[in-house]
């Protein structure tokens, strides 16, 4: 039921061009981001280090929240529109499903991004001429990590959605909880709050950060939020009157 | 007009419009004025806010309209209240109607943060007395990217029922035009954007910063912004406005 749930997500999604603005904005911070590096190369000189926190440090605090937000409440608004919300809800399927179909699509579309951020980041530092070796497990752990957090984060977006029927209310959740997540990593908690596990996980401000506090305690805490966020959601939805 | 405009307000109790609002309005004053006044901040305030404050504009503000703008549009959309409407007013009206009431909401979210820098400013005791003419025109120059970028989310968000696309081109043109403000050797790329219209109009330069010597010897210097710019800015936002009222007239319900 949940692979036909999914496959009906993507026939939903098929003439949606949400997928572009996924993979056309991170071209912006890694373009800007490249050329502020080769501007302050002389203060930048951590090579690969320096390049990717101009990669990520606004896109991670501001604008990937936002895209998350907006991703989350197009998913769920697909449903309040035309009463599609109240056919589903009447077929004989699991309620549960709705959300956990709507979330692995999410994940798909924040794990798509991610990789493609890893990639645009890889082409832009040989570009800029970076001589030193790729640091290709920590690429991998940061983009690994980013993802996990980032699906965290869609998954409290995506309970919002089932919330409010408003596309802009979750948005300004998302831009708020963007905002709030600096004020927790600069406290050292940037690992225990949903909004900035993502830059937390990808590193942005301290690439050093996330090994000198391990990463089992960030991993479980961003499992934690999604079984929370999707339990809350999946009984809302389930108690939902049609 | 004076009933449209009262049916807006109506439209927006119990929707969070006004919760919103003031929430953006605290993330930014909080963002702003957050952290220890230390002495440098008491030596150069006034003048370190207006050359600051040009970025924060350029992050928040522009997000802040789309989330506006689309709230204010949504409901007609989900509702499919337009296709009433057209039939019981001019439809020029309402979206004048509409636009004002967004500008409204836009102008007293902006006005707050600018009263709350004076106020900050003054109750810390910056030095060399308030600039006020200066602060006038950094109100006058946030008043009018923000008014082109909201005219430009509202056109998008009552024109598309499909909320994504005014947000998607939103985020686009608010992470360039963040990032046109690192790069002033691309003067170009602040003029040709709207969202990099805030960092364009920046009149305030600062001089003087070493690594070594940190704020020790800053000292700023006001830089007339480009006259081109502030008529190009003006013509762009009539041109968005022009187009917006004349696709919704000619809209399909």
């Amino acid at each position: 039921m949940l692979i036909r749930l999914l496959k009906t997500e993507v026939i939903k999604l098929r003439r949606s061009a949400l997928w572009l603005i996924f993979l056309g904005v991170p071209v912006i911070p890694a373009a800007l981001g490249s050329v502020n590096y080769m501007y302050n190369i002389e203060i930048l000189k951590d090579e690969w280090y320096s390049l990717w926190t101009q990669h990520t440090l606004f896109s991670d605090y501001f604008f990937l929240p936002i895209l998350i937000g907006v991703y989350c409440s197009y998913l769920m608004g697909l449903e309040y529109s035309d009463g599609a919300l109240t056919k589903i809800l009447s077929m004989p399927i699991r309620r549960t499903y709705i959300y956990i179909s709507k979330l692995i699509t999410a994940s798909v579309m924040v794990l798509s991004s991610i990789v493609w951020i890893g990639t645009l980041f890889f082409i832009s530092g040989k570009i800029c001429g970076i001589s030193s070796d790729f640091p290709f497990k920590d690429a991998a752990v940061w983009c690994g990590l980013g993802a996990l957090g980032g699906i965290a984060m869609a998954s409290l977006q995506l309970m919002l959605s089932v919330f409010t029927k408003s596309f802009g209310i979750p948005v300004a959740a998302a831009l708020l909880g963007g905002v709030s997540g600096i004020a927790f990593l600069a406290k050292h908690m940037g690992h225990l709050y949903p909004y900035s596990l993502m830059s937390y996980g990808m590193s942005s401000n301290s690439p050093q950060q996330l090994y000198e506090n391990g990463c089992a305690v960030f991993v479980l805490v961003c499992v934690m939020y999604i079984v929370l966020f999707g339990l809350i959601s999946s009984v809302y939805i389930s108690k939902k009157d049609i | 007009m004076k009933s449209l405009l009262i049916c807006e307000f109506k439209k927006t109790r119990g929707r969070y419009f006004y919760a919103m609002l003031i929430s953006a309005a605290a993330v930014i004053c909080l963002w702003a004025f957050h952290g220890e006044v230390k002495a440098d901040d008491i030596r150069l305030g006034w003048f370190l806010q207006l050359y600051q404050f040009p970025l924060i504009n350029s992050i928040f503000l522009p997000i802040v309209a789309m989330i506006t703008a689309s709230m204010l549009c949504e409901c007609e959309h989900r509702g499919e209240t337009f296709r009433r409407l057209f039939v019981a007013a001019d439809r020029g009206k309402l979206y004048d109607a509409k636009l004002i009431f967004g500008i409204i909401s836009m102008t007293a979210l902006i006005l707050t943060f600018w009263l709350v820098t004076l106020a900050y400013g003054i109750y810390n005791g910056f030095e060399g007395g308030l600039p006020l003419g200066l602060y006038a025109a950094y109100l006058a120059f946030t008043l009018i990217p923000a008014y082109e970028i909201y005219m430009i989310q509202y056109a998008l968000a009552i024109i598309f029922k499909n909320q994504a696309i005014g947000f998607s081109a939103g985020i686009g043109g608010c992470f360039a035009g963040v990032f046109s403000m690192f790069l002033p050797d691309i003067p170009s790329l602040r003029t040709a954007l709207p969202w990099g219209h805030f960092g364009a109009l920046d009149f305030v330069g600062m001089y003087g910063w070493s690594k070594e010597t940190r704020m020790a010897n800053v000292y700023f210097e006001i830089m007339p912004p480009s006259r081109r710019l502030i008529i190009i800015i003006p013509i762009m936002t009539v041109i968005v406005y022009i187009l917006g009222r004349y696709f919704f007239t000619k809209k399909e319900v």
